[in-house]
C-alpha cells in the first residue's frame, strides 16, 4: 500500500473513536473483574487483593444453590447444543444443496425466525404454549426452547461454510461409488468440520447465556446459572456474584479464542 | 472402427424449465477411444458429460453402456468415474486415501486395493507423494492423483471435464502428452471435455463438435479441420475464410461453385448426407495457409482479386488481410521462413490463388 | 448474523438435491411446533378473558386490547379516553431504542471501518476484541454496567476523588441508564456487519473519487456510504429490534419508572399481578412493530440487490 492511497483511506479522528469503543466495551468487564480480588467487603472500597469471594463461590452458603445452577446450564447447553447443531446442519445442506425450488425464501426465514423474533415475544409464546397443552415447565421445557432458539445460531455458521465447499466434493464422492450417507460422512462432514464446531460453539453460548426464556418457561423449583445470578443481583451486587461473573466471562473468552483458532486454521475449504 | 460400442446415446433432450440445454443428441463412442466433446462454454458439452456420469438426468432418450441402459442407475452404481475441473481431491485425506476411496466404496479386499493404488501412483508417477496431502502437491501433481482416483476402480468409461483448464500453458502441454500415455496404458474409453479445440485436436481419436445444445460434427481431427460441414465449425475450427457464394453447377459432391469477382472455383460438399442443387446459396471456405500470393513472376491471374490492407507478423509466419473488390475480406498466411520474402504493401493491388482441391463448401 | 437472504449457490444440482425435503424436516417441525404455533395460539390468547391466578378463561374478548389504547375509567362507565401509559411505554421503547441505534451507529461506524482498514495483522486482533463481549452473557455485562454506575459505584468514587464531581452522579433508574446498557448491550451487533461490508468495499473507488476531485468527506458520503449501506442496514436492525423488546437493561437499570415494553411484558406473566391476555397483546404488538422493520428492510435489501 502506498503512502498517498494510505493516506486516502485515513479519516481523522476514526482511530480514536475505535479506541472509545475499545474502552467503552471492556471497562465494566474489567472493573467488575478487579473488584472481585477485592478483599473488602464494602464492594466499592479496594481492600487488597484477595481470592476470598472466589472461595465463596465454591464453598460459601450459597455454593450448593450455584453448583445445581451450573450443572443444569452445563447439562441443558450440551444437549440443546448437539440437537440444534445436528438439526442446523441437515438444515444447511438442504438449504445450499437443494437447488432453487419454491419456498426456499420461506424457509430461509422460517429457520431464522427465532433470531427475527424479540426474545422476550418467543419468551412469551412458548410459556403460553406450554401452559396451553398442560406440558410441565421445568428442566425440560428449558431444554425444548433452547433447542429451538439455538437453531439458527448454529445454522448461520455452518451454512456459511458450506457455501465455500464445491459441490463437486460429494459429486466425486458419489462418482466413487459411496452412498449419499458415506458422501456425507465420509467427506462432506470432514470439510465441513470447522463450520460445525463453529455453530455447536455459538449454539452451546447461547444456551449457556440464556436469561430471557429460560426465566420464562423454567417454572418454579429450577434454576439455571443466569437466573440464580439475576435472582442474587435483585438482593443487591454482592462480591461473590462478581467472582462468579469473572469466571463466566473466562469461559466466554476461551469460547471465542477456541472458535477465533477454529475459524483460522480450517480456513477456505479446497482452496488449494 | 471394429471396436464394440462404450457409450450409445440415444436422441437425449435436456430441459432446465423451459430451456434445453440439450436438443436430440445421438452419439456411438467406441471402446478404447480418446473421444472429445468440443465446444464453447454453454453448449451443452458439460451437460451431456454429467449425464453419462449420472449427475444429471434425461428428460428424454436413452443412455447405454456397453449395450445395458444405465439412464435410470445413479452415479454410485454406474461403472463411470470423472476427472474433475477442479479436481476436487479430498482435502482432508492423503494420496493415498483419496485413490483408495473408491476402491473402499466398491469394497475390494484391503490387500488388492493397496495393490492396485501403488499401480495406479505408479501409472501416474507419483509413488514418492503417496503420503501427501493434497494441498501439498502442485497443480499438474493434484490433476494426476484425480487421474488416478478415477482409474483406480477400473471403470469401464473415464470422463474428463476440461482437466488440463486449471494448469498454466506450459504444463497444460506436458500433461496433454501424459494423458494420452496414460489412455494408452489404461487401455479404456476416455470420453474428454474441453473448449481448447488445439487440445481436442492433438489428443482425441474422434471428436463431436458440439454448438447450442445440439452435435455439429463428429469426426476425426483431420476430417473435423479440413472438411468441416457447416459454417460453425468451419468458423470454431481454426482460422478460415468464409466467402459467399452459389453453387453453379454439381457431379455428385463436387461442386462448382461461383466466386466474389466472378471466378469459378471447384470445392468440394464436406457434408455428404444432403445434395445440394445448382444456385443453392452458402460459403465457400478456404484456410488462410491454402491461398496462395500470386508474384509478378507468376504471369497470371489468380481467381481472387484485391487490394492488401494490413500486415500482422506472428513470429513464423506473416498474417496478410486482402480486401476483394465486394467489401469482403480474406486472410492469408505467408511463411517467414521464405527468402525470397517480399511481402506486397498496403494498398498494393495482388492476385491470390486457391490450392487445388483445398477449397470446401458449407452451406449454412 | 449480517444476511437475512438466502444463499446462492451457484452448483444448482447436487446430490444432496431431490433429499432437501427431508433434510429440512426436522427443523421445519422443530421451528413449527415449538415457535409457529406457540406465536399463534399467543395470538389466539390476547382474544381471551384474563384469568386471576395467571393463565386465561377461554372466552372471547377484547378486553386485552381495550385496557392497551383506552381508558374507562375504574369501573368502566366514564366516557372513553385514550390510554397513555402503555402507548408511553411503548413510545418510550422506540425513542430508546433509536437513540441506542443512533448512538451505536455513531461509535460503530468509525471503529468499523478502522478496523477494516488495518493491515491484516492487528485487523484480526481488533476483530477479536470486538467479538468476545459480543460472546459474554449479556446479564453479566449489563450487572457490570449497573455495578459500574451506580451511586457508591466505581465510577463515582473516581470522578470524586479526581475532584470532578462533589456529589455521587445519580445514572442508575433514570433513562440516562438505561440508554447506557441498551447502547452497550449491542455495540457489537453494529460493529461487526458493518465491517463485513467495508472489508468486502474496493478502496481503489476512493481513489477514484480522490481522482476527480471529491474531498474526503464527500467521497465518504457520496461513495463509502453508498456501497457499505446494506452493512449499515444490517447492524441498525441488529441494534434496533433486541432494544426494542429488550428486558436486562431497563429492569436492572431503569427500575421502576424507566419502563420498557420488555419489562411491562414481563411483569404479566409473574405472580398474581399477571394479566397473561394483556400480556399477550402486548407481545403481539411488540412483534407487529418488529415485522414492519423486518419488511422495510426486507425492501430496502431488494432493492440494493436490483
Amino acid at each position: 500500500m502506498s503512502t498517498a492511497s494510505a493516506r486516502i483511506r485515513a479519516y481523522p479522528g476514526f482511530g480514536i473513536v475505535a479506541l472509545l469503543c475499545l474502552v467503552l466495551l471492556y471497562a465494566p468487564l474489567l472493573v467488575v473483574m478487579v473488584y472481585s480480588f477485592n478483599d473488602s467487603t464494602s464492594i466499592t472500597q479496594w481492600g487488597g487483593f484477595s481470592l476470598r469471594w472466589y472461595k465463596e463461590v465454591f464453598t460459601g452458603v450459597e455454593a450448593a444453590k450455584f453448583k445445581v445452577a451450573a450443572w443444569n446450564s452445563i447439562s441443558i447447553a450440551l444437549m440443546a447444543t448437539i440437537a440444534a447443531t445436528t438439526i442446523a446442519t441437515s438444515a444447511a445442506i438442504g438449504m445450499t444443496r437443494g437447488g432453487l425450488w419454491r419456498g426456499k425464501a420461506a424457509s430461509f426465514a422460517l429457520i431464522n425466525l427465532p433470531i427475527m423474533v424479540p426474545e422476550i415475544v418467543t419468551a412469551v409464546a412458548t410459556l403460553i404454549f406450554f401452559s396451553a397443552i398442560g406440558f410441565k415447565t421445568g428442566y425440560l421445557s428449558i431444554l425444548l426452547a433452547h433447542i429451538v432458539f439455538c437453531i439458527p445460531f448454529a445454522y448461520l455458521p455452518i451454512a456459511a461454510r458450506l457455501q465455500g465447499i464445491n459441490s463437486s466434493f460429494e459429486e466425486a464422492a458419489i462418482d466413487l461409488y459411496a452412498t449419499r450417507w458415506q458422501a456425507f460422512r465420509y467427506v462432506l462432514l470432514p470439510i465441513l468440520l470447522p463450520g460445525v464446531i463453529s455453530g455447536a460453539l455459538l449454539a452451546f453460548i447461547i444456551s449457556l447465556d440464556d436469561f430471557i426464556i429460560t426465566n420464562f418457561v423454567k417454572g418454579a423449583g429450577i434454576e439455571t446459572l443466569p437466573t440464580a445470578i439475576f435472582g442474587a443481583v435483585k438482593q443487591g451486587i454482592k462480591p461473590n456474584i462478581m467472582a462468579i461473573s469473572s469466571l463466566m466471562l473466562l469461559v466466554s473468552v476461551v469460547f471465542v479464542t477456541v472458535s477465533w483458532w477454529i475459524g483460522r486454521t480450517g480456513n477456505k475449504p479446497g482452496d488449494t | 472402427m471394429g471396436r464394440g460400442v462404450a457409450v450409445a446415446l440415444s436422441h437425449v433432450r435436456k430441459q432446465y424449465g423451459s430451456a434445453t440445454a440439450l436438443h436430440d443428441v445421438s452419439l456411438t463412442i467406441h471402446d478404447k477411444e480418446f473421444f472429445t466433446l468440443l465446444g464453447p462454454s454453454g453448449c451443452g458439452k458439460t451437460t451431456l458429460l454429467r449425464i453419462i456420469a449420472g449427475f444429471e438426468s434425461v428428460s428424454d432418450g436413452t443412455v447405454q453402456l456397453h449395450g445395458k441402459e444405465i439412464a435410470d442407475l445413479p452415479a454410485n452404481a454406474r461403472p463411470v468415474n470423472t476427472v474433475f475441473q477442479q479436481y476436487s481431491l479430498f482435502p482432508h485425506m492423503s494420496v493415498t486415501d483419496n485413490v483408495l476411496f473408491g476402491l473402499q466404496m466398491r469394497k475390494v479386499p484391503a490387500a488388492k486395493a493397496r495393490q492396485r493404488v501403488k499401480a495406479m501412483l505408479e501409472l501416474v508417477q507419483l509413488e514418492d507423494f503417496a503420503q501427501r496431502m493434497p494441498a501439498q502437491l502442485s497443480g499438474g501433481q493434484q490433476q494426476r492423483v484425480a487421474l488416478a482416483r478415477a482409474l483406480a476402480p477400473e471403470p469401464e468409461v473415464l470422463l474428463l471435464d476440461e482437466p488440463l483448464s486449471a494448469l498454466d500453458l506450459k504444463l497444460r502441454q506436458a500433461m496433454r502428452i501424459e494423458l494420452k500415455q496414460i489412455q494408452e496404458e489404461a487401455g479404456i474409453t476416455f470420453i474428454f471435455v474441453t473448449h481448447d479445440q488445439e487440445e481436442a485436436l492433438t489428443l482425441s481419436d474422434r471428436i463431436a463438435v458440439m454448438s447450442a445444445g445440439a452435435i455439429q460434427q463428429v469426426g476425426t481431427s483431420h476430417d473435423i479441420y479440413e472438411s468441416p460441414v457447416n459454417r460453425f465449425v468451419a468458423d470454431f475450427i481454426g482460422e478460415s475464410n468464409l466467402l459467399e457464394s452459389r453453387v453453379l453447377a454439381h457431379d455428385k459432391h463436387q461442386l462448382t461453385c461461383a466466386l466474389p469477382g466472378g471466378a469459378e472455383v471447384q470445392a468440394q460438399l464436406s457434408d455428404t448426407s444432403i445434395e445440394l442443387p445448382v444456385g443453392s446459396s452458402g460459403y465457400v471456405c478456404v484456410r488462410p495457409e491454402k491461398l496462395r500470393l500470386l508474384l509478378a513472376t507468376d504471369q497470371r491471374n489468380g481467381v481472387l482479386q484485391g487490394v492488401v490492407g494490413r500486415h500482422i507478423y506472428l513470429g513464423t509466419d506473416t498474417q496478410l488481410v486482402v480486401h476483394l473488390p465486394d467489401g469482403q475480406r480474406v486472410q492469408l498466411r505467408c511463411q517467414n521462413a521464405q527468402q525470397n520474402a517480399q511481402l506486397p504493401e498496403p494498398g498494393e493491388r495482388v492476385s491470390l490463388d486457391i490450392e487445388p482441391g483445398s477449397a470446401r463448401f458449407v452451406s449454412h | 448474523m449480517a444476511g437475512f437472504n438466502p444463499g446462492n449457490n451457484a452448483s444448482g444440482g447436487s446430490v444432496f438435491a431431490d433429499m432437501r425435503h427431508r433434510l429440512l424436516m426436522p427443523s421445519w417441525i422443530t421451528i413449527g411446533v415449538l415457535l409457529v404455533i406457540p406465536v399463534l395460539l399467543m395470538l389466539v390468547y390476547s382474544f381471551l378473558t384474563k384469568e386471576f391466578r395467571g393463565g386465561v378463561i377461554w372466552e372471547f374478548s377484547l378486553a386485552a386490547y381495550d385496557q392497551f389504547f383506552f381508558d374507562r375509567g375504574l369501573f368502566g362507565d366514564e366516557p372513553v379516553k385514550i390510554e397513555w401509559t402503555y402507548l408511553t411505554i411503548f413510545a418510550r421503547s422506540i425513542v430508546q431504542a433509536a437513540l441506542a441505534t443512533f448512538f451505536c451507529l455513531l461509535i460503530g461506524f468509525p471503529t468499523a471501518y478502522y478496523i477494516a482498514t488495518r493491515p491484516a495483522s492487528t485487523r484480526a486482533f481488533w476483530l477479536f476484541m470486538i467479538t468476545v463481549p459480543y460472546w459474554v452473557n449479556l446479564l453479566i455485562r449489563t450487572v457490570s454496567m449497573k455495578f459500574l454506575i451506580r451511586d457508591t459505584g466505581p465510577l463515582n468514587h473516581w470522578l470524586m476523588q479526581a475532584g470532578i464531581l462533589s456529589e455521587p452522579l445519580h445514572l442508575i433508574n433514570t433513562n440516562i441508564a438505561v440508554q447506557l446498557g441498551l447502547f452497550y448491550s449491542y455495540l457489537p451487533f453494529m460493529v461487526l456487519p458493518i465491517y463485513a461490508s467495508v472489508e468486502r468495499f474496493d478502496f481503489a473507488l476512493l481513489e477514484a473519487a480522490n481522482d476527480l476531485y471529491a474531498k474526503r468527506w464527500t467521497a465518504m458520503r457520496r461513495i463509502l456510504i453508498p456501497v457499505v449501506k446494506p452493512g449499515i442496514i444490517a447492524g441498525c436492525i441488529l441494534v434496533f429490534v433486541p432494544s426494542l423488546g429488550a428486558f436486562l437493561a431497563p429492569d436492572l437499570l431503569g427500575g421502576a419508572k424507566n419502563f420498557m415494553i420488555g419489562s411491562l411484558i414481563e411483569e404479566q406473566f409473574k405472580g398474581s399481578a399477571g394479566n397473561w391476555p394483556f400480556g399477550a397483546a402486548a407481545s403481539m404488538i411488540l412483534l407487529s412493530l418488529v415485522l414492519l422493520v423486518l419488511m422495510f428492510y426486507a425492501r430496502s435489501d431488494a432493492r440494493s440487490a436490483r
